[in-house]
């Protein structure tokens, strides 16, 4: 039996919820403002990519995260030009934003395909580290964890403590009111669009650098489009932003430890991998199912579901 | 935007462009996309000029030397987005033909091999209905969180996600029970030739490419998809004196423009959705049950994405059957020229730059359907 | 008196589709220091369109403040100097999903902010203007309509303005809550404010206000003194009409032949309903009512108090949480057959001869779609089989286009190219010639038909509900507007709270009676 208890498992979905939270993140300010961006796996493949790249020519990994930051605010602001000035469809500007970023995912990885590069050290936290189990899990692990269990609150207190929050909040609600009271509702969803773009870039960046340590076509295998569940998980929450993606990145790291299980009668030798890699989908299947039928109920929706405004096209 | 005392604005046009001025600005608009992919390769060092038209290896010369195995990507892109037409044009977002696709090929080569022994004018069409039903059932989960989803994007999102558990069942079973112990790959055993789609044995030489076209990989469903093409179009999309010839044509029509008033007289959202979406999975089935029995004649572990090529190509066709064999061509010509991009020593998924690019410039031909550009002194 | 505002040779065009609208032609207006200034004019006449000028630059014109040319670009420019406005569309103006403080956020400056400071400024400014007792935390879709409405006002006082526009301040709040907020007006304009108020009251322009302006196409027809007028006008009826003719631009017949009739059999029942809004909240609280042939059922009421949820209950768009909905079928040997419709698909309730005029014109119409599309909504479904009888519906629809006088092209361009009155045509035209199952006579449920309608088309409307009740059937006419109410319907129920306040006929309905109604009076208490 896979032992659920061992602090290295835990360690290890730690590292592959980060994963989901840093776009996560993002994409929760960019739904908060209006703009709906379903590119989230295009713009974390090539971010992932080119973050990979450029930190394997430059042996620069800090040069090589900015670089995927730059790349997914880059995608992003395709979709800000086009879904805000142009008011084009959101969802279908979202999906050539993900066939672009594959493609270009191509392009700019190409290069380092199977090349070696020794990513992010851990850095432990003094004295947090010490803390038996609990230390081992959390307070061991690299720079771009931490960052993630800073961002989350303060991004949350952005959101809902201060002026540009209210603001933001606002433009994804009723852009119409927003702007009779002056607001400038194009500049906010284009910074909400850009900065959920970068988010995703860094997302890639802890992809390839930060996490598995290396680069292959099609490494993402649609956990960028498990990011967009996330967010109704959350509840277009930033805190909430955690509890999906660590059940999501348990669900990514058990897979694995699933694999020499053996179920009588259908798997007798074992899980096959390729089973196991359906677990991932199948579950934020089964969970938008769940979630779904409690959305549903107009109370519920009307109270903590989607910004009124979420996808529908805006002229002034 | 401002420059000196001028701004740039967009002015809302007295009437939209329709017709073949629309086709023209569409046109004009791919080729601004292609412009921009140009570009891209130029930052990478290869002269676009070359890359397209020019050298000897340009991809314009490969397409006009491969034009039979353009055919060959045609069927499946053009049986595809005719399938992804019908539920766009509803507003259901339908993003997942590439797993309709593959259960398509998987329903195929479970039915060849399970009934080896049916003539073949049984069991090809029974191969193709097999395909159409997996391919419909797959893509019913789109339809119930499309009605019961509770918030924007869930169909979205569901729709892809059911790619991977097609994708990785097709995996597990080349790689284990149906896989062919004669050869070293995770391939299936060869189709019998009961179940083998035949093919068209043409040959032409071409004198001034040097080149002789085979069109022997190019298989009769070819005008099954033509077919389907014709009739979708007879039966949805066109309209006489403005009213489509079936109630449900109309009903879509106004489901895609209006759902809250379609349902205020009665029509049923989930009915709509439910009859678009068995349409777009079951062709996309029949799409892959034409490529294994036509073209692979065996599964391996990796699919074409022809689903997600089909998305751009029924956007580029302006959602209408009979410019979707247009757009379709066009791009089964792009993805035979991709050799060319391959030989410049560049990975082939740079391909899907042109899709995605070229998807950004049609949605943005269809907002100048709409509005021109002025200056204004301000 | 000092001129504080100026607007001269203002323009603003409009570009729907196939269509340019000048909303504003070359519109002259001046605003004098202490004075309420009214501004009248039809729906449509660019009233609005001339007050928005002010916090977002017109296409040409120049804006004075106190004889000094500015330039207000954006509602922030025009806040600074001291200009505030109380939208009419409350759902463009409040954001429901947020606290009344959140949606004050005017007075805030900085990154950071103190919601608490706001909500202390919000409740003593409440206090100081007399505008009841709302508490700031709370989240706008929680408060009635004239809540909403007195928020929105809120919201432009408080930035203490030089200038205040309100725009249809009035539409939500009860006859005595309007007398309340004249009299803050009033205040307000002693101490020195200019008000410009945009109504389509004429009495409350002329009882209230200093001067009159009248639009009418875009333009500026007349500005009138009102206590010059006053004298010359012989009652306020007088003034009234004066001033409907100068907004129409030529005489308007007030009049409606409404025949007497008895009324027919009773086609439907509402049983005792109960119906939640989608908050949770009951907002139909027990409504029993029956619709009688040849009969016109108004419903008096503030918009917001379980009208809409009524309907949308009685067509299964909303669930019923107890209660009946029940139609009286023809009679089979002396016994009449009746339906429990409760709970059964919008489908088969439509198909039992029961149209419906929404009020939210998105309910009723495709808008991309063609008008012969839009005419055969209810209609092509009723021939047989998979397929649509293309050849009969052309000539349907043509007939219909002209038995309507639609004014279009052709029957082949978008509805979205019609101007407001011919859109509701193409709804009234398709809903009331429904087709109800042999032995039925139409049911009609009319939500505001006539709202935002120029005189014109609001005529026409009314004479056609009149022309169905004399063919038959039974109408229920839902309105917010009450003088609509008062002359078309032969019974009355006012409603308050989702409740039904009492029944009158028509004899015994008069304004006053079914105002007082409006604001929560029982028919004991109106009576008295």
């Amino acid at each position: 039996m896979v032992e659920l208890l061992n602090p290295i498992l835990w360690h290890s979905i730690v590292a592959a919820a980060t994963f989901f939270v840093l776009p996560t993140l993002g994409e929760i300010y960019a739904e908060r403002s209006g703009i709906l961006n379903l590119g989230i796996e295009g713009m974390v493949i090539a971010g992932a990519a080119g973050s990979y790249a450029i930190a394997y020519q430059t042996q620069d990994i800090l040069l090589g995260v900015l670089f995927g930051m730059f790349i997914g605010g880059l995608l992003a602001t395709i979709h800000a030009i086009l879904t805000i000035t142009f008011n084009r469809n959101q969802v279908v500007s979202g999906i050539g934003l993900t066939i672009l970023g594959t493609g270009l995912s191509g392009l700019l990885g190409d290069a380092v395909i199977g090349k070696a590069l020794k990513g992010i050290d851990s850095t432990p936290i003094p004295i947090l580290n010490d803390i038996p189990t609990i230390g081992e899990v959390f307070f061991d692990q690299n720079i771009f964890v931490y960052l993630s269990f800073i961002l989350a609150p303060i991004l949350w207190f952005i959101l809902y403590k201060t002026r540009i929050g209210i603001l933001i909040r606002s433009v994804g609600e009723n852009p119409s009111a927003s702007m009779n009271q002056g607001v400038n509702v194009r500049l906010i969803r284009y910074l909400c669009v850009i900065f959920g773009g970068m988010m995703a870039g860094l997302g890639g960046a802890y992809l390839s650098l930060g996490w598995l340590n290396f680069w292959t076509d099609g490494m993402t295998q649609g956990r960028g489009w498990i990011v967009i569940a996330l967010v109704v998980v959350a509840l277009w929450n930033p805190l909430g932003a955690f509890i999906g993606s660590y059940l999501f990145g348990m669900f990514d790291v058990l897979q694995f430890s699933f694999q020499h299980e053996a179920i009588p009668f259908i798997f007798p030798t074992g899980i096959p991998p390729s089973v196991l890699k359906m677990m991932p989908p199948v579950s934020t299947i089964l969970f938008l199912a769940i979630w779904g039928i409690i959305l549903s109920q107009q109370k519920v929706k009307s109270i903590v579901g989607a910004p009124s405004a979420l996808a529908k096209p805006f002229e002034d | 935007m401002k420059i000196a005392n001028y701004e740039l604005i967009f002015q809302k046009r007295t009437f939209s462009i329709t017709g073949f001025r629309a086709i023209a600005y569409r046109i004009l608009f791919v080729i601004f996309g292609l412009m921009t992919v140009g570009f891209i390769f130029l930052l990478n060092g290869i002269n676009p000029l070359d890359l397209f038209f020019l050298s000897n290896r340009s991809m314009l010369r490969i397409i006009l030397i491969l034009l039979p195995h353009t055919f060959v990507s045609f069927i499946p892109l053009l049986c595809i987005a005719i399938g992804l037409a019908i539920p766009f044009k509803a507003r259901i977002d339908n993003i997942g033909a590439e797993g309709q696709f593959i259960m398509g090929m998987l329903a195929a080569t479970w039915t060849a091999m399970e009934f080896p022994d049916l003539p073949s004018i049984v069991l090809i069409p029974l191969m193709f209905l097999n395909g159409f039903i997996l391919g419909a059932i797959w893509a019913l989960p789109v339809v119930f969180f499309r009605a019961k989803g509770g918030f924007q994007g869930a169909d979205v999102v569901v729709s892809f996600l059911m790619v991977f558990p097609a994708l990785y069942l097709m995996q597990y079973l080349v790689s284990g029970p149906w896989r062919d112990p004669a050869t070293g790959f995770a391939f299936s055993k060869i189709l019998p030739e009961s179940a083998q789609i035949p093919g068209i044995p043409i040959e032409i030489y071409v004198p001034f490419l040097d080149a002789t076209w085979n069109f022997d990989p190019v298989h009769i469903s070819i005008f099954l998809v033509l077919i389907i093409a014709l009739v979708t179009y007879y039966y949805l999309f066109r309209t006489e004196e403005g009213i489509p010839k079936t109630k449900i044509g109309y009903e879509i029509n106004v489901t895609g423009k209006n759902p809250l008033a379609g349902r205020m007289a009665g029509i049923s959202f989930f009915k709509v959705i439910l009859i678009s979406m068995i349409i777009s999975g079951g062709l996309a089935g029949i799409a892959g049950v034409a490529e294994i029995a036509g073209n692979k004649l065996r599964l391996t572990v990796n699919s074409a994405g022809y689903g997600f090529t089909a998305i751009v190509v029924a956007y580029l066709g302006g959602l209408n059957p009979i410019g979707i064999i247009f757009s379709a061509l066009f791009f089964a010509a792009l993805i035979s020229g991709g050799t060319a991009i391959n030989l410049t020593g560049l990975p082939v998924s740079a391909l899907d730059m042109f899709s995605g690019i070229i998807l950004f410039y049609v949605l943005l031909s269809e907002f100048f359907f709409r509005y021109t550009i002025k200056w204004r002194r301000s | 008196m000092e001129t504080v505002l100026e607007m001269q040779n203002v323009c603003k065009t409009f570009y729907g589709d196939g269509v340019e609208i000048h909303a504003n032609d070359n519109v002259n207006f001046s605003l004098k220091q202490g004075e309420i200034h009214a501004l009248l004019g039809e729906n449509g006449a660019g009233k609005s369109t001339l007050v928005n000028n002010l916090f977002r630059r017109p296409d040409s014109g120049t804006i004075l403040l106190r004889g000094k040319e500015v330039e207000l670009s954006n509602p922030i420019a025009a806040l600074r100097h001291g200009l505030a406005i109380a939208r009419q569309d409350l759902s463009k103006s409040l954001i429901e999903r947020h606290t009344v403080a959140e949606n004050i956020l005017s007075i805030s400056e900085g990154f950071f902010l103190s919601l608490s400071r706001i909500e202390r400024e919000i409740t003593s400014a409440l206090n100081k203007y007399e505008l009841g007792d709302i508490d700031p935390k709370t989240k706008i879709w929680k408060l009635s309509g004239g809540e909403k409405q007195r928020v929105e006002i809120l919201k432009a006082l408080i930035t203490d303005p030089e200038i205040i526009i309100l725009d249809e301040p009035t539409s939500m709040l009860t006859p005595p809550e309007i007398v309340n907020l004249f009299r803050l007006l009033n205040s307000l304009r002693s101490q020195g404010k200019s008000i410009i108020i945009i109504t389509h009251h004429l009495e409350e322009a002329i009882n209230y206000c200093d001067r009159i302006t009248v639009m009418r196409h875009g333009e500026v027809v007349a500005t009138l003194e009102t206590e010059k007028e006053k004298n010359a006008w012989a009652s306020e009826e007088e003034g009234i009409r004066h001033l409907a003719t100068l907004m129409v631009g030529k005489e308007v017949l007030y009049e409606l032949a409404r025949k007497k009739m008895e009324p027919g059999k009773l086609t439907a029942e509402i049983q005792g309903l109960f119906a939640t809004n989608d908050m949770g909240d009951t907002v139909v609280n027990g409504v029993s009512l029956q619709l009688k042939e040849n009969q016109i059922l108004g419903i008096a009421g503030i918009s917001g108090n379980g009208q809409q949820e009524l309907v949308e209950a009685m067509l299964h768009w909303r669930k019923v949480d107890s209660g009946k909905v029940l139609i009286h079928g023809k009679k089979i040997d002396d016994v009449s057959i009746v339906q429990d419709i409760t709970g059964k698909s919008i489908r088969e309730i439509r198909d039992l001869g029961i149209a419906y005029i929404p009020e939210d014109r998105r309910k009723a119409l495709i808008l991309d779609l063609s008008i012969r599309e839009n005419l055969i909504l209810n209609s092509y479904r009723k021939s047989g089989g998979l397929f649509i009888d293309q050849k009969s519906i052309v000539n349907v629809t043509e007939e219909l286009i002209s038995i309507f006088k639609i004014k279009t092209p052709s029957a082949l361009s978008s509805v979205r190219s019609l101007s407001g009155g011919n859109r509701q045509k193409v709804v009234v035209a398709r809903e009331t010639t429904l087709a109800p199952p042999e032995g039925r006579k139409l049911i009609l449920i009319a939500e505001n038909p006539t709202f935002g309608l120029d005189v014109g088309t609001t005529q026409f409307v009314r004479e056609e509900l009149l022309r169905l009740r004399e063919e038959g059937a039974a109408i229920m006419l839902i309105s917010s507007d009450l003088t609509e109410v008062l002359a078309l319907s032969d019974r009355i129920a006012v409603m308050y709270k989702g409740k039904i306040m009492g029944i009158l006929n028509s004899q015994e309905a008069t304004r006053e009676k079914v105002g007082l109604m409006m604001g929560g009076s029982t028919l004991q208490e109106a009576i008295e």
